[in-house]
Parts: C-alpha cells; structure tokens; sequence
C-alpha cells in the first residue's frame, strides 16, 4: 500500500508557484521549463492555480517582509505530504540582498525547504533536475513525516 | 415486494460495473485526451498510468475543510457528483444491454448529467471561497446557456424513433441506419457536440474553471480524497458523454447477436471506435480553441447554436428519407 | 363514522375555532395553540377521508344536501377535492404551527389565525360545493381572507394588498358573468357539464371563466400581484395563499374547467398550453434577477404553477395527473421555502440576499430543508419535483402526436427547470453559504414550533421523491375518475408503467438511486477512515483559512450579481420589465375606469357591489327554474 502511494507520489507531483519577491528571471525560467520543449508532463509534472491541489511549492524571490505572511498562509494551505523548492541564488540565500533591509529570507528560514536550485536564473534543465531530486527524496522518505 | 437477492444482485452489479470498470474506462479516455493534446503541441505527453497516478497520489494526500465551509455539504458534494454520473453510466446501454433500462430513462440521464455541474456548484458555494463563488456564478450561466439547444438536439432522436428509450432509439437506428448520417441528425450532433465539450468545462467553454482567471472555479479548495473524487467524476463524465452521443446519433452502443463471435467482435471494435471519435472530436475542440468570455459563450448557445438545433429539429419533421 | 360527519367536524371545528381565536386575539400563544389544534383535527378529518375513500372504493358522493327557498346546496366529496382538501388541511396546520412564533414579528396580531382558520373551512366547502352560488360566495371569502392576511404585514403592505384584491375580483366578477351565462344556458345552479352547447358560447364561457382560475394560480397574464405583495407581507402569508391554497384551488377549478365543465378541444388544448409555456419562462426569467428572497420565491410560484397549467392543457391521462401531482409536490417545496425565507427573516429582519449570507453553520436545520425543498424545485432526481416534472416531459414529448405546440412545451419546461436551478442557487449561496457578514455571529436558530413544520415538509418532499407511487396511487391517479380525459393516446403508455412496474429492474426505481447514495456514502466513509490511518498526519477540518490569493480577508461575493452577464444579453426583455411588464397593462386598464376607481378602496368595493348584484341575478335567475 505505501509503496503505490509513494509511486503514485513521485509520478504526479503538481507545483504551485509563488514569488516572494523574485526579480522575475526565476519566475521566467520556471515556465520555460514547463513549455512543450521540455514537455515535464512526461513525469506528471502539472503547474496548478490552487495550493490546496499542489505537491510542491516552488518558491522564487528573497521573501521580504510584504511576502513574508503571505508565504506562510500558503504553506499553510497547502495538503500535507508537502514539499517546498527554493528557486534561484535569492530564495537559497538570499543572493545579493542577503543584507537588504526589507529581507525576511531566504527561504529555509520561514518554512522548511527540501531541495534548494541555485543559479540567477537557474537553467530549466536544472530546474527539472531539482525536481527530481525533491522526488528522490519522497522515495527515501517513503511517504514520511512531511 | 422486492427480493433480498434482487437487492444483492444490483449491489454486485452497481460495485462491478459502476465503481470498478466506468471509472478506469473513463480515466483511460481522459489519458487520451492530455496524449491527443500533447502530440497536437509536438511533445511525447503523459505517459499511460499517468492518471492512475494522479488518482491514487490525491486520495493519498490530506483532506482539508477550511474555516468558512459549511463542513457536510463541502464533504458530501464531490460522493453526489461521483455516484450521479456512475449511475447515469449504469442507466446507459453500452453493449446493448442494460439491466437499469425503463421508460423514459433519456430524460433522467439528460438531468443526470447535468448532476456533477451541480454538486461542484454546491460544494463550490459551501467552501466560502470568493473564486469559487465567481466559479459557481459562472458555471451556473453555462448550465442554462447549453441546456436549450441540448434538449432540442436530443429530441431529434426521441422524435424520429418516438420512444424515450435508448433501447428503442437504438434499435430505429438499427433499422434505419445512424442518425448522423441524415441532415437534421448531423445537425444535432454538431450541437450536441458543442454542448458536450461545455458540459465537459473543456475549451472553449472552460469558464468555469478558468485556470487564469480564477483558479480552479468551484474546485478551489477541494484538496487530497475529495479533489479525487471530483477528478473521477470528470473521468466517467466523459465516457457518459461519449456514450450519450453515441447512443442518440452514432447508431447506438449495441452488439447486435450475441450468437456470433464474429458480430460480436466486430460490433466490440464499432462500440470502441464510436466512444473514440466522440472523444477525439472533443479533444481537438479542446486543444485549438482559446477561452471565450461568459457573454460570449451564452450568446453563442442561446443564438448560434439554438438556430441550429432548431433547425434539425424542424428539419426532422420533413418526412423524407435522409432528412 | 360516515363521510358526512367527517365533513361536518373538519368544516366546523376551524370555522368555531375561528370565532374563539377572534375573542382572544390579544393573546397570541393561545389563540395560536387553538389554531393548531383545530386545524390538526382537520387534517386528521381529511387523511381519515382519503383513507375511507379508498377502502370504500368511492369515486363521488354527496354528502350534505339542503334545499333553501327551491335552491338546492349540496356538498359533494370526489376523489379530486378529497386529495386538495388533504392538502389544505396539512398546510393550515403547518402554518399555524408556524405562525405561533412566526407572528411576533409582525406586531402579533391575534386575528390572523382566526383568517388562517376561516380560509382552510371556506377553501374546503367552496371545492366541495356542488351549487354556483355557494361556490362563488366561498371562494371570495378566500380571496378576502389573502387580503387580510397580506394587510398583517403592516402599513407597507396595504397598497399591494388593495392592488391585488382589485385584480382578483374583477377576474372573480369576470367568472361571476361566465357563471350567469352557464345558469342560463343550462337553467339549473348546480356545476354540472355544459356538454352540446354551441362552440360561441362555450368559448365564451371558458374564458370568462379560466381568468379566474389563473389569477387565483398566479398564471400569466394575471400573475402581477404575486410578487407585488410578497416582499411586505408575513412569509407564512405566502406559503399559505400563493404558494398553496391559491395553487391547490385554482389548479383545482382549471381543471374542473378544462375537463369537467366543457368539453375539451384541441384549440382549448393549445390555449391553455401556451398559456403555461409563457407563465413558467417569463417568471422564471423574472426570479433569476431579483434581490428580494420574498419576491424570488414569489415568481418561482408563479413559474411552478406553468408546469401545472402545460399538464392540464395538454390533457393526456399522463399529463393531467403529471401536473396535479406537481401541484401536490409545489405545495411541499414551495411553502417549504417560503418557511425557510420567513426563518431567515426572523432571526436576521433582513429581506435582500446582499445582506444575507454563511447562514448554515448558524441554522443548519433551515439549511438543510431549503437545500431539500430548492433542489426538489428544480428537479433534482429522486426528489419529488423531478417525479412529477419527468411525468410532464414524457407527456409532452408523447402527445407531439397531437400538437407540435406539446414538444415546445416540453423544451420550455426543461429550460424553465435549468433556470430554476440557477436562482435557487443563487439563494443558497446568497443567503446560507459564502462566508457570514458581520453582525450575525450571535445568530441561532429559530424555535422549534418553527422548526417541525420545516422539516416536515422537506421530508416529504423525500418521501415523496423516493416513493412515488405512494401518492399516485392513493391520490393523484384516483381523481383522474373525476374528470373527463380526453386524449387516450393509442400509443400512450398505461400510466401504471410509469412508476408501478411490477420487477425493480424495470423501472425507474428510486430505490436504486437510495442504494447508489448508500454505496456513495460508503465510499466516502472508507476513504476518510483508511486515510485517516494511513496518513501520519491529521486532517485539518475546519482549521485553516480559505485560499484568497494569500490574503488574509474575507471578500463577499452575493449572489445578487450572478446573473448580470444574462441581463446584459436579454435586455430587452428586462427593459420591458423594469418599467413593470404586465402590471403596466392592468395598470392602463384600470386607468380606463378611473372615474369608479378613483382610490383602490373604492374601486374595490365597486367591483363587490357589481359582484353582488350579479350573485343575485343568478340566484334568481336559477332559483327561478
């Protein structure tokens, strides 16, 4: 029984995006990633409008502290088993604003993040590389905790 | 009155074909259509399990009622879609034969089908959820929009066979040849088929759900088990619409002698192809259409399309063969 | 006991009772527990009727005959009024029931159960009478009856009032001229046949004779004063008179018209369809776009009355009793309703969807027999309004054999139920679901006395839904013996096909959808527990915010805007409408007599005065022969 609902886990995982501030490159990458040249419904891979539908919570930008609440509400909202991305330099460490003023980032400091893609921009092969990865770590998890 | 085992033999009937083999059908068809659409935009599309997964992964997730729902009929919304639509499935002749057939079964599988509409409606309005609201407002409009010119396209059939049987429609067509292949038949099914893909909430008629403008419509916060359930009713959904325009206009889901292998595989293949086309038209509406604008899709239904319909259904009076 | 004594203690017990509650109209909680005892003794005199009727095996039976300076007035019991009767008896209790507490609201006024009491006595002998003039007298005191009933609603309703008991009795003096003209033709008082009379007269008469009934219905074009008076008067005005006593009474005498008194005709057929198709399109249309819960309703008992009228008209066995069976189930949904509206109504004062919503979490009792009773409405299988609508259906798509108009009135009858659809929706929504605007955190149900009506209803708007042939074979198909039916289609189905067939196969058996529903709940069951067990998580009910973009708000979204986009589309139809439709028509009409009507009062009285005089010129000229 958990090991079909961990395939099934890692055969359809749906993203939900949400930029924290991002400069919009990452944003971009993202959906380049997710057009028919890449074609990621090969794996499952689906981007929905809702968190309540989402797997995976693909986070862009620094997370400042106008997006600070609001990223927490949607983690919040989102169905457990979950799993967040951090996309890009800014929402891994926070990148050249790491000592901004309005930076209530990166990421890993507000909700717990699983996979971390550097780049400014990461390419959208390594994008769909992180994701992979994020599903490894279901196999290893095998349905876990989170 | 009615016999325990009456009682027992239905369950098992109701558990066999309607929760076992409709619902894998119907996410077969749906696998279908994203392959259809992924060819049509040159990539290699989902592969076959593909919404066996899905399926399996949102029953697997947690089930979330948020703070402004109204707790019972959030939960109960997504069981009356499902089971609505199986049962339109069950009423349904599909190889002909059908334990569930009764005078005037069209009508109840007409208003059937009209059910899983409405409980996302229901279900959308008890989550509380302003988008769902807009979702619910807008699926609302389609719902009267295509239901004048699809009443008047499925009288064609009921008129020309005078039955509101499927069976006795069916066997006209048996007799007469299908009902596309006359003027005012062709007609409805060009209606049909538009009503069809609104009924679907597929492109151009997708309003509802309308995925950029408001995110999911009225399944905005349906998550994990109950997502599934509705994602199931969609599946089945469409293989109740292939059959309904199957069974009015194609020539009926029928294996016509159950005698003879050969018929039977022969009719088997027919059965198939039928189901196909339907789907396939759909998919190709689906996948080269943008969104049209609420105004605009009732508009259409209530002028363009009800022209049509009228016009097979004037058009059906005319006794002259092929008319 | 024998019918007669029946008949005797259910007329008289609410007609004395109704003098006692006029003595203690100050006091309201007495007067009201009166009013619902007596009318109960009514309503257990009615079922006790229904049942020797059908023991007994009668189809009609005088039970009460005097003869007055050489008139005679008798009392007939059929097995059409018996099931009416029935019928009024079980929504006057329920009413009054209601009304104990209901009533606070509107100044408490005493004298309103006297009214309730006296219209459920004077309904029942004026369907019983069996002579003109008892009919006439009784049937006005009715009419008289709604207007009191409507004044209770205080000083803002006293002009609808006045407006709609204008309209009602100058279409009542209308019939009184068709009554004088059949008293002369046939020379006898008593309602009998007007078989072989010429086809002037006869079409003469019947219209005369139908605007009345459809007034008293609420058909179009005489509907206006429907939704006129519903937004100030009580809500169990309006479930008691338009919603039921008026449908249970017109319908009744539309009948007794079309397929008792003359003979039918196919002309007479396509009338009195056309007649329904439009009353259940334009008020259905008119329902979607108001903002007024009472008014809303208020056109929906209008276009429910439609199916009735297209059943009568078409006039196929199928039909006739599709559509008496529909007055039936719009009696239990629409009072239903109207119930619901009042609860709504009592616990907030609010009138208008915008300043309602979220409200089933608060009354989740009145939610749940709004949501039984507005799906019921709109046809939703196994609920009883989709039983009697699927047996107009199949009866207009048959009967295309007799007239193509019969399949337009089919396809508008499948309109007007998607239609429906979309404003009970937009009153669930509006009013029960979405979230709840501030100021009604301390809202709570209303009290029992007003609960148990509710429920009762909305259960048998299940019961009814599930077990069809429960009332068609004790009550609708047994009073078909009492009316003439025209059309027996050669290939129309025998009508016990429809819900009797003998195998649970073979029919549409709503126990198959019960053990669909089981299955489905089942299913929902076991998903919830072996997720429960499987997931090392708990669910989250209740517990997180809705999904608005990431905001933390409420935003309102009512359901008075749903349906702009088919404004819009139709607007020349709103247009029309919005400047008052066919109120506008009587309106000019009534201009024509200005110098009588010069305030409504006066013409009021005036129309009386004629009606009178006429009564007495029938007197004489039937006492005469």
């Amino acid at each position: 029984m958990s090991g079909l609902i961990t395939w099934a886990r890692i055969k359809s995982p749906w993203l939900f995006h949400f930029n924290s501030g991002s400069c919009n490159n990452c944003d971009i990458e993202l959906l380049d990633a997710l057009t028919p040249r890449f074609d990621v419904e090969r794996f499952g891979i689906l981007l929905e409008g809702s968190p309540r539908h989402a797997d995976v919570l693909v986070v862009t930008g620094i997370v400042n502290r106008q997006t600070l609440p609001r990223l927490k509400r949607i983690y919040d909202q989102m169905p457990n088993p979950k799993i967040v991305v951090a996309l890009g330099t800014c929402a891994t460490s926070g990148g050249i604003f790491s000592e901004g003023y309005n930076i209530a980032g990166p990421v890993d400091k507000v909700i717990p993040v699983d996979v971390y893609i550097p780049g400014c921009p990461p390419r959208p092969q390594a994008i769909i590389d992180g994701i992979v990865k994020a599903l490894a770590k279901i196999q290893a998890l095998r349905g876990g905790k989170r | 009155m009615i016999d325990l085992w009456v009682v027992g033999l239905s369950i098992a009937y109701i558990v066999l074909i309607g929760l076992l083999i409709a619902p894998n059908i119907g996410l077969f068809l749906t696998w279908i259509h994203r392959k259809l659409g992924a060819r049509m935009q040159w990539r290699i599309g989902p592969p076959i399990y593909q919404p066996w997964a899905d399926v399996i992964k949102l029953l697997s997730k947690e089930l979330i009622v948020p703070e402004t729902a109204h707790r019972a009929t959030f939960l109960l919304a997504p069981l009356l879609a499902l089971a609505t639509v199986i049962l339109a499935f069950l009423i349904m002749p599909f190889v002909g034969r059908t334990p569930l057939a009764f005078v005037g079964d069209v009508i109840v599988v007409i208003y059937l089908m009209s059910m899983p509409a409405l409980a996302a409606m229901i279900g959308g309005s008890a989550s509380g959820n302003p988008y769902a609201a807009v979702g619910v407002q807008r699926e609302m409009t389609l719902i009267f929009s295509y239901e004048l010119p699809f009443i008047m396209a499925a009288l064609v059939p009921i008129l020309k066979a005078r039955s509101l049987k499927f069976i006795d429609i069916i066997n006209y067509q048996l007799g007469n040849g299908p009902l596309v292949f006359t003027i005012s038949g062709f007609l409805a099914f060009v209606v049909m088929v538009m009503v069809m893909q609104a009924k679907l909430a597929l492109p151009p008629f997708d309003i509802p759900e309308a995925k950029t403008e408001i995110i999911a419509g009225p399944y905005v916060e349906y998550s994990g088990p109950l997502l599934a359930l509705f994602k199931l009713a969609h599946a089945v959904m469409l293989l109740v619409v292939a059959c309904f325009v199957s069974n009015m206009l194609l020539g009926g889901l029928i294996v016509s002698d159950w005698s003879s292998y050969v018929v039977i595989l022969t009719d088997l293949l027919l059965i198939a192809v039928k189901i196909l086309v339907v789907i396939i038209i759909a998919a190709f509406i689906r996948f080269y259409n943008p969104r049209l604008r609420p105004d605009q899709a009732f508009g259409m239904f209530w002028k363009t399309i009800t022209f049509i319909a009228a016009l097979a259904l004037i058009l059906s009076f005319v006794p002259i063969p092929y008319f | 006991m024998s019918l007669s004594e029946i008949m005797l203690i259910m007329v008289l017990v609410p007609g004395v009772a109704g003098f006692i509650t006029l003595g203690l109209s100050k006091v309201r909680a007495t007067s009201g527990a009166i009013a619902s005892i007596a009318c109960l003794i009514a309503l257990i005199m009615s079922g006790a009727l229904l049942y020797k009727l059908n023991v007994e095996n009668i189809v009609q039976q005088v039970i009460l005959c005097l003869s007055v300076i050489g008139m005679k007035w008798e009392l007939e019991v059929t097995r059409l009024n018996a099931l009416t009767t029935f019928f009024i008896a079980l929504i006057g209790f329920l009413i009054a029931l209601y009304s104990t507490r209901y009533i606070t609201r509107y100044d408490g006024k005493g004298y309103y159960f006297t009214l309730i009491l006296w219209s459920l006595s004077a309904s029942i002998i004026a369907m019983m009478s069996m002579n003109w003039i008892s009919f006439l007298v009784f049937w006005e005191v009715c009419t008289l009856a709604l207007f009191f009933l409507v004044r209770a609603g205080g000083s803002e309703a006293k002009a609808p009032a006045y407006r709609a008991l204008l309209l009602l009795a100058s279409c009542d003096l209308l019939m009184t001229v068709g009554v004088a003209l059949a008293v002369v033709k046939t020379q006898s008082l008593e309602i009998s046949r007007l078989a072989g009379l010429d086809p002037l007269s006869v079409g003469l008469i019947f219209t005369l004779m139908i605007l009345s009934a459809l007034a008293k219905a609420g058909g179009v074009p005489v509907h206006t004063w429907i939704p006129d008076i519903a937004s100030n008067s009580p809500a169990t005005t309006l479930a008691l008179y338009p919603a039921a006593y008026d449908k249970l009474l017109g319908i009744f005498k539309l009948s007794v018209i079309c397929h008792y008194i003359i003979a039918f005709t196919p002309s007479i057929s396509t009338v009195v369809t056309i007649i329904g198709m439009m009353t259940m399109l334009l008020a259905v249309l008119m329902a979607m776009v108001q903002h007024d819960i009472k008014k809303l309703l208020s056109f929906h008992a209008i276009s429910q009355v439609g199916y009735m009228i297209t059943g009568i008209g078409i006039g196929t066995s199928l039909a006739i009793a599709g559509g008496l069976f529909h007055m039936v189930n719009n009696v239990l949904f629409k009072s239903c309703l109207f119930l619901t509206a009042g609860a709504v109504f009592y616990v907030t004062g609010a009138k208008e969807v915008e300043r309602l919503g979220g409200l089933a979490k608060k009354m989740p009792i009145t939610f749940a027999c709004a949501l039984i009773a507005a799906l019921a409405i709109s046809g939703v299988p196994p609920l009883n309004g989709f039983a009697s609508k699927w047996m107009i259906y199949q009866a207009a798509f048959e009967a295309t054999e007799i007239s193509p108009v019969n399949a337009v009135a089919g396809i508008i009858a499948v309109l007007t139920s998607a239609l429906t659809l979309a404003s009970f929706i937009k009153y669930l929504h509006s009013v029960f679901l979405g979230p709840l605007p501030r100021g009604y955190e301390n809202v709570e149900e209303v009290p029992l006395s007003m609960r148990v009506p509710m429920i009762v209803l909305a259960a048998l708007c299940i019961v009814f839904g599930l077990l069809p042939q429960v009332p068609l074979t004790y009550m609708i198909i047994p009073a078909l013996s009492n009316i003439h039916v025209t059309y027996g289609l050669p290939t129309s189905l025998p009508l016990e096909w429809v819900y009797l067939a003998p195998s649970a196969w073979a029919t549409w058996s709503p126990i198959v959808v019960t053990l669909i529903a089981l299955l489905a709940l089942a299913l929902g069951w076991i998903i919830y527990v072996t997720g429960k067990r499987v997931q090392p998580f708990v669910y989250r009910i209740e517990a997180v915010k809705p999904f608005v973009s990431g905001e933390d708000l409420i935003i309102y979204y009512h359901g008075g805007h749903f349906y702009g986009p088919v404004k819009l589309s139709l607007k020349r139809f709103y247009s029309i409408a919005d400047k008052g439709g066919f109120s506008i028509a009587w309106r000019s009409i009534a201009n024509i007599f200005k110098p009588v009507l010069k305030s409504p009062r006066n013409g009021v009285f005036f129309i009386y005065a004629l009606w009178i005089i006429m009564i007495i010129l029938v007197a004489i000229i039937g006492g005469g022969t």
